[in-house]
């Protein structure tokens, strides 16, 4: 990539800083260019946040309806899955499976709905009440 | 990061000749493992392994500690933090809150520099992802440092402990080293789906998404999520290759060996065609690609024979 051919498409999600990137001066040799973004990347990036975003809206939609537990919702604003969730809890993977439910996670205790929330740095009374952002 | 941590300890190393010298540079499809339910692609070796490599060949000591126990962690870091030295720190990038949030997911193996803590508690961080240093709330660090899952950082800290400056023939020797790693990964790993032969089977896997995955907009996520880990995560652009074609180029020219020169120059023409991997794929996720998919892995192919010359070309003339 020659220097001059280094994109600076504003990308959005750089929130107005820049990043470096490597190419080949007029002598030929490499220098380190800023840049303020790519389309392609951004365009990547957008697919990967808006498949991300459409899940949530379809889960907020869901635990509305009763069809999921908070404690799904929020788990997925925190971009995590059962695997991750429960690694991070230090449980065994089918409980969290199951408290995920909404008939189970339901009947769970406040000190059980107190340690989700600290593990997903979420408030113990939302995610007990189902109070989605 | 390496670089900006042996600058530190006063050991001055470009982050290209960092990069080059801990065999960075890599490349792996692995459908098995799913990050958010997308098969894993790498362009790069694993996170943490340049900083050791590059400390290691150039016979710099190091100290590289972890922790079981958060207060154990923070408390050491801490304590580092009061001698005024930089240290290395792996995290969750997902938790550090000074990261724009579209560039926060759950990945353990983040690795950046923490040179202060300020009285209110606030971190004080040179990140990678960042333009600037940044300030980290504590709460937020600790969290990050110390979040479970898969890789997980269990609070590592690293720093180095150079006694002296490398001299020119150790850092010959280290270069050797280096590209000999890369060379091999990237050739003759007997495993198909990493290094060159890995491009070669992301390229047949990318010809059966189509069929295999049945939405257009899945197949269209798997796409971009390739240019992701191409563009966003691979530092200077192309996947690395225009930092590692740098750290060729650095090298030849300090050593004075045209073999070197040659490969930076094939190897910028691979990422050349990296990004025109990448902008084919845009257009094909706009809906504005003309011909037909199969142009897109079949770009791949032709990807994976220029890098199989310029790492064929860097051993028979150079290594």
């Amino acid at each position: 990539m020659k220097t001059g051919d280094v994109p600076q498409d504003q990308d959005p999600t750089f929130e107005g800083s820049t990043k470096i990137c490597y190419a080949v001066g007029d002598d030929g040799q490499f220098t380190s260019v800023k840049t303020s973004g790519w389309t392609v990347e951004a365009e990547a990036k957008d697919r990967a946040w808006k498949t991300i975003e459409t899940d949530l809206t379809a889960t907020r939609d869901r635990v509305r309806m009763g069809a999921a537990s908070p404690l799904e919702y929020f788990m997925k604003l925190r971009l995590m899955d059962s695997q991750l969730l429960a690694a991070n809890m230090g449980m065994f993977h089918w409980r969290v499976k199951r408290h995920l439910r909404p008939r189970h996670f339901n009947k769970l205790s406040d000190k059980w709905v107190a340690r989700y929330a600290q593990c997903l740095d979420v408030d113990a009374v939302q995610l007990r009440r189902g109070e989605l952002t | 990061m390496t670089s900006n941590l042996l600058r530190n300890a006063g050991v001055e190393l470009s982050e290209a000749m960092a990069f080059g010298i801990g065999s960075g540079l890599f490349f792996v499809h692995l459908p098995i493992v799913k990050v958010m339910g997308i098969p894993l692609t790498s362009y790069r070796s694993f996170p943490g392994g340049i900083f050791k490599k590059t400390c290691k060949r150039l016979q710099i000591a190091y100290k590289y500690f972890n922790f079981r126990n958060a207060m154990v962690g923070t408390r050491a870091l801490d304590e580092l933090l009061r001698g005024a030295r930089a240290v290395g720190v792996r995290a969750n990038i997902f938790w550090l809150n000074y990261i724009p949030e579209k560039f926060r997911f759950q990945f353990n193996a983040h690795n950046l520099i923490v040179y202060g803590r300020e009285a209110s508690g606030e971190y004080l961080v040179s990140d990678p992802v960042m333009e600037t240093a940044s300030q980290c709330a504590g709460s937020s660090m600790t969290r990050a440092r110390f979040s479970k899952g898969p890789l997980s950082p269990k609070g590592l800290l690293f720093y180095p402990t150079p006694n002296g400056v490398p001299t020119e023939v150790q850092l010959e020797r280290a270069v050797r080293k280096g590209i000999r790693e890369t060379t091999n990964a990237m050739l003759f790993k007997p495993v198909f789906f990493s290094g060159v032969s890995g491009i070669r089977y992301l390229s047949r896997r990318m010809r059966k998404w189509p069929r295999q995955l049945n939405d257009t907009d899945q197949l269209k996520l798997f796409v971009s999520n390739v240019v992701r880990m191409q563009e966003e995560i691979g530092t200077g652009g192309a996947g690395f290759r225009l930092l590692y074609a740098a750290f060729l180029q650095e090298a030849g020219v300090r050593f004075n060996q045209p073999a070197l020169i040659t490969a930076s120059q094939q190897l910028t023409e691979a990422a050349g065609l990296w990004r025109e991997f990448a902008t084919l794929a845009a257009r094909f996720c706009k809906d504005r690609l003309e011909g037909s998919f199969d142009a897109i892995p079949d770009l791949l192919l032709k990807i994976a024979d220029s890098e199989e010359r310029v790492f064929r070309g860097l051993r028979r003339d150079y290594l």
